[in-house]
């Protein structure tokens, strides 16, 4: 029998999230009510149930897992983590029907949670989607006083040549990361130089964003939960880090106050409860912005370092308030 | 490669494309099936044979990306809840 859960934190994830793992594993620490579903479960293993105009409060209802039950007007704060939104496409549905089960699982699930009051989000999806804009995060950052790389997002092929033409090196970087394959082989967007000479008219068909390389001594890798910092600087020979996590070192730092105070900005600014920011520092020890992450990964970093980050979203979250 | 308007909005593929490349490393990781433990709201992985995996460092995924083809977790930074219709 699930049973109903007292000011439970709701962490909406897929199954396997072994991040989520870690965090749920402090809560459990604490005593802290978790219900967790994944909203691909509607139909079978998830339902939900709210009433509106019905009594004084504004949303009443439920939650239910096969063993849990979250009482929606009492829900504390939202892991809004890695979640799957089914797409009906192999549920035998026409193209018709599964467009619209799926829009009325997005509007009607995730809607009822947009309508609580108290909860506090980590993050709320709707700025996470507002703060996955480069071009926005680029000009938000340097508003907020960060150093932030010549850089052009344009589909003007001439523009893009005279752009790389003026500096020492430029790099090509993805708008958005999306699935891509081809030929049964997983492909993304690599931090590589870019010469004028490699462009073509194709840059005509969308944006591109092309970006002055920094001269970086090291990359710096931020995660912000709530108003805790944990900073680590990447060590490794490489232009782009993902390319080899085992060629990485990783070292502990403090971060100066004006950046901390500075990034916590950004993330004011985009109402993130939460963010990993991607900075690089020169050899000078400037620190240049190069971009926000707001569901970011940082699992493996607290494995690597030893920092209490599972520990740290566990507290947010059981506060349920930022401050 | 020069184009004209009609092939624009049609079949050129963005230059931006021609750039991505593969993951470094491909993982398999060691589960074929997961599901949530009810008491403790953690994800419980299973090998072929039914027998619990303990995950440790190799369910975490990187900063950004690894190539798994089992594991959602490995995915990068973004992409997910994010749906190109709505958003």
């Amino acid at each position: 029998m699930p049973t109903t859960e007292e000011r439970p934190v709701l962490v909406v994830t897929e199954a396997e999230d072994v991040t989520a793992d870690m965090v749920i594993t402090e809560l459990n620490r604490r005593d802290v009510p978790v219900v967790r579903f994944n909203p691909a479960d509607i139909g079978g293993e998830l339902t939900v149930s709210a009433r509106f105009g019905t009594c004084p409060a504004p949303v009443v209802g439920q939650a239910r897992t096969p063993s849990r039950i979250a009482d929606l007007a009492r829900v504390r704060a939202v892991y809004w983590r890695r979640p799957v939104w089914p797409t009906f496409h192999n549920s035998g549905l026409g193209d018709d029907d599964a467009r619209f089960a799926a829009a009325q699982v997005r509007y009607g699930l995730a809607g009822t949670l947009y309508a609580l009051d108290g909860p506090l989000w980590v993050n709320h999806p709707v700025n996470d989607a507002a703060a996955d804009y480069k071009p926005a995060q680029l000009a938000t950052a340097q508003r907020l006083g960060l150093t932030v790389p010549p850089t052009i997002v344009t589909n003007d092929p001439d523009e893009a040549r005279q752009f790389i033409t003026a500096h020492d090196q430029v790099i090509f970087k993805t708008l958005r990361w999306t699935l891509y394959e081809r030929d049964g082989v997983q492909l993304t967007g690599w931090a590589e130089p870019v010469r004028a000479d490699e462009l073509d008219d194709s840059v005509r068909v969308t944006p591109h964003l092309f970006q002055a390389r920094i001269d970086k001594a090291a990359d710096v890798r931020v995660l912000m939960v709530g108003r805790r910092t944990f900073a680590v600087r990447i060590d490794c020979d490489l232009l782009d880090w993902r390319r080899d996590y085992s060629a990485l070192s990783y070292t502990v730092v403090d971060l100066p106050a004006p950046l901390n105070k500075a990034l916590h900005g950004v993330l004011d600014h985009f109402g993130l409860a939460s963010g990993s920011f991607d900075l690089a520092v020169d050899r000078a020890g400037d620190y240049w912005w190069l971009e926000l992450n707001p569901n970011g990964q940082w699992g493996w970093l607290e494995q690597e370092t030893g920092l209490e980050m599972s520990a740290a979203f566990a507290d947010l979250l059981t506060r349920g308030e930022t401050a | 490669m020069s184009i004209t308007e009609a092939q624009l909005t049609t079949t050129v593929r963005p230059w931006g494309a021609g750039r991505l490349a593969p993951y470094p490393t491909a993982t398999r990781l060691p589960y074929t099936s997961v599901s949530i433990d009810g008491p403790t709201q953690l994800g419980v992985f299973r090998d072929r044979s039914g027998l619990v995996v303990e995950m440790g460092k190799h369910g975490t995924s990187k900063g950004t990306e690894t190539n798994t083809t089992t594991n959602q977790d490995s995915k990068n930074d973004q992409g997910h809840d994010q749906d190109s219709a709505q958003d």
